[in-house]
């Protein structure tokens, strides 16, 4: 437990030698969001390597699961939050052009405007959100 | 080919989440409770990240990319007044 920022450092670096392996070998920005929504919506070009791309994302963690990696997760159980909590998610991210790893990652590491300011204001949104709901609902 | 690298660095990505605990929806909870219990990994997380792509945005200034024709820069925000 005490060690998990080391991890925390190692599994971010992996994150970003994704987006670097994605960038120079694809051309693409890896933002989570946006590739899903592309995928989704019909505009994104290029889905074959799109669908590549989530299927090594989603799989990856299950597989090192399976294999006996496992990690504690606190996710919610109730299907209903599940999929209300996915569409506020979807909604901000498509207003905001991104989420974390497309504003956070790929944008701050090119000294972007746009990327440091839509952070801030995911981390700042968030943090007023767990405030207020743990001083009001004592979650 | 193209999907190859994409399904490499979907991996990569999803391996780098697990590793880093970023699956524990308590660890990303926890980095935004600044007046609670404080956990500062997701900040790692993200500084860790854009190491790497510090590099890979300096490479990709000239040339292209191995699989495709052209680097996709990034969009100039989008007017959204309708």
């Amino acid at each position: 437990m005490e060690l998990s920022w080391i991890y925390g450092l190692i599994g971010g670096l992996m994150i970003g030698c994704a987006g670097a392996v994605l960038l120079l070998g694809t051309g693409r920005i890896m933002g989570a969001s946006g590739l899903v929504g592309g995928l989704v919506d019909g505009t994104g070009q290029d889905r074959g390597t799109t669908a590549a791309f989530l299927a090594g994302l989603v799989g990856t963690p299950a597989l090192m699961t399976g294999l006996g990696w496992q990690v504690d997760t606190q996710a919610t159980t109730q299907l209903w939050l599940l999929i209300l909590g996915g569409l506020a998610v979807g909604i901000g991210t498509r207003f905001a052009n991104g989420c974390t790893s497309g504003h956070g990652v790929c944008g701050m590491s090119r000294l972007s405007v746009r990327g440091f300011a839509a952070t801030l204001a995911y981390i700042g949104a968030g943090a007023l959100t767990v405030t207020a709901l743990r001083l009001g609902l004592g979650l | 080919m193209r999907a190859l690298l994409a399904l490499l660095s979907g991996a990569l990505f999803g391996a780098g989440l697990h590793v880093s605990g970023m699956t524990d929806t308590a660890r990303v909870r926890g980095f935004l409770d600044f007046g609670g219990a404080w956990d500062p990994t997701l900040a790692f997380v993200m500084g860790g990240a854009i190491l790497p792509m510090v590099v890979a945005w300096r490479v990709a200034r000239s040339g292209k990319p191995l699989q495709a024709p052209r680097f996709r820069r990034p969009q100039a925000p989008r007017s959204r007044g309708r």
